[in-house]
């Protein structure tokens, strides 16, 4: 039987129950991934570390030790997350050899969880991107369609999910990655609180709205991951210090009284005709169930996305200018001097949209424009923040779509960065506002690559978005 | 008006090099998306509190020691190492 | 034409945590290359910083020390540029709200008091280091990097070569009283970068300054400021303007070179780092520090003159921790704190010139003084046996034994000389009775010399009185 169909709820039932051993259900997952190379979904594949770990949970089963619900189960890590003694490569040139001496901290939990890991997913090259096209080493196509993107930057980890590549995916979200990319390969995607998962370990992008999330078949699956990733960690200041939440209690089966927000400002300029349509249509479903819909203002929301490429951009080009090729990454060794090896390796190392993201994050920190940008936009920010603080007053969730447009054709807005950037539209103002969001899908297109919506909570309503999300899900998504 | 020298001036800041025709690519992607965010500028923030979410110094980490890398893992990914060390160009 | 010089000193000083800034790896000097390192540290990808608690602390005590304003709310920033030493290219720093601002330090150059007053002190990680590996290549190691410093800067208040080493002691020796810092310049524990304008005397227009740095000693500052002072009038005597810049100071040679040009004047892009949250420190926190700061160098010489020295001497003795720390350990087993004070300065002291190490602890030096106290032996004898005791290393109540050094006490045995003395010196004994009261020095001398200088004088003195007067 082909048990990489299932959801991590049910295959891990299977397992609890000795009906399918973890050794058999990983070696399918990697028959999978041999058969589906051509989706180029990961960047590495550990055979080895995932089989040994799968015997060693077989093994524990076996003695009848109580074990948690990932146990076993096979799951696939963006390849910009360090695993110790596997490559971290983060779709980079630069970075293709680099060795991880030590785990990120949500590996680590995963880990304690006995989730084994089959390998690194594809991104666009150091996570900036939002069709996966930007990896340095090849583009993962969507699963429903081979000629379009995947979306990104975890564009691998969705697509691995979609295509049964392992029962869930780990990636990071820093304008959208994670759920723009679930949204187009039909799968769900949560980005959560900023500060709620531990970014130790995570090669950081934006320091200040880079949050790791799980890539999930179903939204049940979602909070099961959720809970093996929370937890605060004292190797990171802006981890939250709170009690931890047991997200499998969300699941109430009814939305009856909830109140769902619609952002006024949200226009449908640039919004394609039948994902407009779609989510008429989860509108309708959500007031059948009985939920109230809520016109809201979110005045600066328009604002976020220029917030988010002044901030970003900045955060970015601090944090990538530790790969000189001293410590670590692939590096000439005929450079004249110091500034020769910097401009030799860097220029080398980094792909077109990662320089374009450096210059212009350098340009906004320099002397005379820190003021201006920088400092203008975090300013923004705290608006932002304000805003959404006081329309979570009047609502318990938010309903946006997740992507202007479903799936585009691999080289379509290459050429145009800003066409690229506007495609975060619905997901930025969620990171610059440091709010939990979940992509759910719902339905395809006519061509026949999914849709799907997105459901903004307040911070820490994790449990909220699930519930809600789920009444929609259960019924008509994978899991029905 | 972002400039060519302006570019030039940030690809040495950004330890970058660029020929001819890149830097002419830039000047014009960075004066789009430079446009772009200039919108900005019309947005009021003049009642906006600078420092916030701040930690108390009673909460901070305490002085104990943890355990290091070893000097083996320390240096494993240098592309060049000699006696232990990162080995670079001679820098004054 | 007379000048004035114009100095302000930046002075990093390396604090004694047990752990670096911003991670958990172990802050020591000499340890073998990038054996106290982490992916923090290291700036490998992925790695976060974390505040390290006592580095703020220590922080704080130096802003108290030296009488600054302490930020309740404090922010970190990111200082970006590229050099090999630094792991991430950008230093954890402070800019906008460091922890101190304002406060002074007040020096002594020639009798004459003198404020300086400082501008701010604020925290940030040291670089790692760069060794030149004989071979024309250079070799990173990373295990001062991370290490949490103190930035001290000042005002434009010195005006001197003097000043400034006025300044540079009293710095040290007070933040050797906190115990926040090791403070050796050999070290690296405490470094100075020098800027320096001449203006024409009496002027209100400063001139341009130069920044000088690789200044590795006190004498290096010395020769630095006098060098760089006398080249600025120089060039402005022919007619040159000076230019900005940064020099590197070259000790062997007596001279500076230039680092930078002035195109590559560097734009830190400072920004708050987002990966740090800012602190908040409450008054209630500050006063506790400040409860729990050791006593500095002006409290101890208070204390030392309400005991009964003398405002010099008390001045000496706190100059330098260690000594002052010998000092109060030495009252600790005997309590005459005039006749430690007195040996100390007087011999102690002395025999530090020529000497870098105290070659007697606190415990064999009382013993001796204690000698000394109850009269055992006399005082010159005991400045005999401190000799031998520094160099054999001997306890004095050995020494005192094997040079037959006991002084003589018995009042009979002394009475007896006494009286010997009085018999066999009658024309001295004739003269004090006339009126030449000093007369009785030679015959306290003959006493001693027939007693090999081993009689009480104290006791010869009083004794020979009494007889000459019956």
């Amino acid at each position: 039987m082909d048990y990489t169909k299932l959801s991590i709820l049910e295959v891990s039932k299977l397992l609890h129950d000795g009906s399918v051993t973890s050794e058999e259900l990983t070696k399918q997952v990697l028959n999978n991934i041999k058969q589906k190379q051509n989706l180029h979904a990961l960047t590495s594949v550990c055979e080895e570390y995932a089989l040994k770990k799968a015997r060693e949970v077989d093994a524990l089963f076996k003695k009848g030790e109580k074990l948690p619900l990932l146990a076993g189960v096979p799951i696939t890590i963006k390849d910009n997350i360090n695993i110790k003694g596997l490559k971290t490569t983060c779709s980079s040139k630069f970075l293709e050899n680099f060795v991880a001496p030590y785990s990120a901290t949500i590996v680590e939990k995963l880990e304690q969880n006995y989730a084994v890991i089959v390998g690194k997913n594809n991104l666009d090259e150091f996570a900036m991107g939002s069709s996966t096209e930007n990896s340095a080493f090849f583009t993962t196509p969507n699963p429903y369609n081979l000629e379009y993107v995947s979306g990104g930057s975890s564009g691998g980890s969705a697509c691995a999910v979609a295509a049964n590549l392992g029962f869930a995916g780990v990636g990071t979200d820093t304008g959208g990655s994670v759920r723009q990319p679930a949204c187009l390969c039909g799968v769900v995607g949560l980005k959560p609180t900023y500060g709620l998962v531990s970014r130790y370990g995570i090669v950081a992008f934006a320091s200040s709205l880079d949050q790791a999330g799980p890539l999930t078949k179903t939204v049940k699956d979602s909070a099961i991951m959720l809970n093996a990733l929370t937890g605060y960690d004292e190797k990171e200041e802006t981890s939250v210090k709170r009690e931890k939440e047991d997200y499998l209690t969300s699941f109430s089966g009814s939305v009856k009284g909830i109140k769902i927000g619609l952002i006024k400002e949200i226009g449908s300029d640039g919004m394609d005709v039948e994902v407009k349509e779609k989510l008429e249509s989860v509108i309708e479903f959500y007031k059948n169930q009985g939920a109230e819909f809520v016109e809201l203002s979110v005045p600066f929301v328009n604002n976020a996305l220029a917030c988010y490429y002044i901030l970003s951009s900045a955060e970015a080009a601090s944090n990538l200018a530790r790969f000189d090729g001293v410590k670590y990454g692939v590096s000439v060794f005929d450079a004249k001097n110091i500034n020769d090896l910097y401009l030799k390796n860097r220029s080398n190392g980094f792909g077109k949209e990662v320089k374009r993201r450096i210059m212009l994050g350098n340009y906004v920190l320099s002397s005379g424009y820190y003021d201006a940008y920088y400092k203008k936009a975090k300013k923004v920010q705290k608006k932002l923040v304000e805003q959404f603080n006081k329309v979570f007053e009047s609502c318990d969730v938010i309903l946006t779509p997740t992507s202007p447009t479903p799936a585009f054709k691999i080289g379509e807005k290459a050429n145009n960065p800003l066409s690229m950037y506007l495609s975060d539209v619905y997901t930025v103002p969620v990171n610059i506002a440091e709010l939990p969001a979940i992509s759910v899908p719902c339905g395809f297109n006519k061509m026949g690559l999914p849709i799907g919506f997105q459901l903004i909570g307040k911070k820490f309503s994790e449990k909220t978005l699930f519930n809600v999300a789920d009444v929609y899900d259960s019924k008509n998504g994978e899991a029905k | 008006m972002i400039t060519e020298k302006d570019v030039k001036h940030i690809a040495s800041l950004s330890k970058l090099e660029f020929n001819e025709a890149e830097i002419e690519g830039f000047v014009s992607d960075l004066n789009n998306i430079v446009d772009y965010v200039n919108t900005l500028a019309k947005v009021n923030t003049d009642d906006v509190k600078e420092i916030s979410n701040l930690t108390p110094l009673k909460e901070l980490r305490k002085d104990e020691i943890k355990q290091s890398l070893s000097q083996e893992e320390a240096i494993m990914n240098a592309p060049k190492q000699k006696d232990g060390g990162f080995s670079v160009p001679k820098v004054v | 034409m007379k000048y004035d010089t114009v100095i302000g000193l930046e002075v990093h000083c390396e604090l004694k945590t047990k752990t670096k800034c911003f991670c958990g790896c172990k802050n020591n000097f000499g340890d073998e290359p990038n054996s106290n390192c982490c992916p923090v540290c290291l700036g490998f990808p992925g790695a976060l910083p974390v505040l390290n608690k006592t580095a703020v602390e220590y922080a704080i005590m130096a802003g108290l020390a030296f009488n600054c304003s302490i930020n309740n709310e404090t922010v970190f920033e990111r200082k970006n540029y590229f050099y090999p030493d630094l792991s991430k290219a950008y230093q954890i720093s402070q800019l906008e709200k460091p922890l101190c601002v304002n406060g002074y330090v007040e020096i002594n150059v020639n009798g004459t008091t003198k404020k300086i007053r400082l501008n701010r002190i604020h925290l940030e990680e040291d670089a790692g280091k760069l060794i030149h590996d004989g071979m024309g290549g250079t070799v990173v190691d990373y295990n001062r990097g991370g290490v949490p410093l103190i930035e001290i800067v000042t005002e434009p208040d010195i005006a001197s070569a003097d000043e400034a080493i006025a300044f540079l002691e009293t710095l040290k020796n007070t933040i050797a009283y906190t115990g926040i810092s090791d403070v050796k310049m050999e070290e690296g524990s405490l470094r100075c970068d020098v800027n320096l304008s001449v203006k024409p005397a009496g002027s209100n227009q400063l001139g341009t300054r130069t920044e000088m740095k690789n200044l590795n000693s006190f004498k290096a500052v010395f020769r630095a400021i006098n060098y760089e002072q006398k080249r600025q009038i120089e060039e402005i005597e022919d007619g040159h303007e000076i230019v900005q810049e940064t020099l590197r100071w070259d000790d062997a040679l007596g001279e500076s070179k230039s680092m930078r040009s002035k195109e590559d004047s560097q734009d830190y892009r400072y920004f708050p780092d987002p990966d740090l949250l800012p602190v908040y420190i409450s008054n209630e926190e500050i006063a506790e520090i400040k409860s729990k700061l050791p006593i500095l160098p002006n409290e101890l010489k208070a204390k030392y003159v309400s005991y009964g020295l003398s405002d010099y001497d008390a001045g000496l003795l706190v100059e330098t921790k260690n000594i002052s720390d010998y000092f109060n350990e030495v009252l600790t087993h005997i309590s005459n704190p005039k006749l430690v004070a007195n040996f100390i300065i007087n011999e102690t002291m002395r025999k530090l010139k020529d000497d870098n190490t105290n070659k007697i602890d606190a415990k064999n030096l009382a013993e001796l003084l204690l000698l000394i106290d109850k009269n055992e032996i006399s005082s010159t004898a005991g400045k005999q046996v401190f000799e031998k005791m520094w160099e054999t290393g001997k306890s004095a109540g050995e020494l005192v034994e094997q040079l037959g050094l006991k002084q003589l006490n018995n009042d009979d045995e002394i009475l007896k000389m006494v009286l010997e003395a009085i018999s066999n010196f009658p024309q001295s004994v004739a003269d004090y009775k006339n009126g030449k009261t000093s007369a009785i020095g030679f015959l306290v001398g003959q006493v001693m010399k027939n007693s090999k200088g081993k009689a009480n004088p104290q006791k010869v003195s009083l004794m020979l009185k009494e007889e000459l007067e019956k």
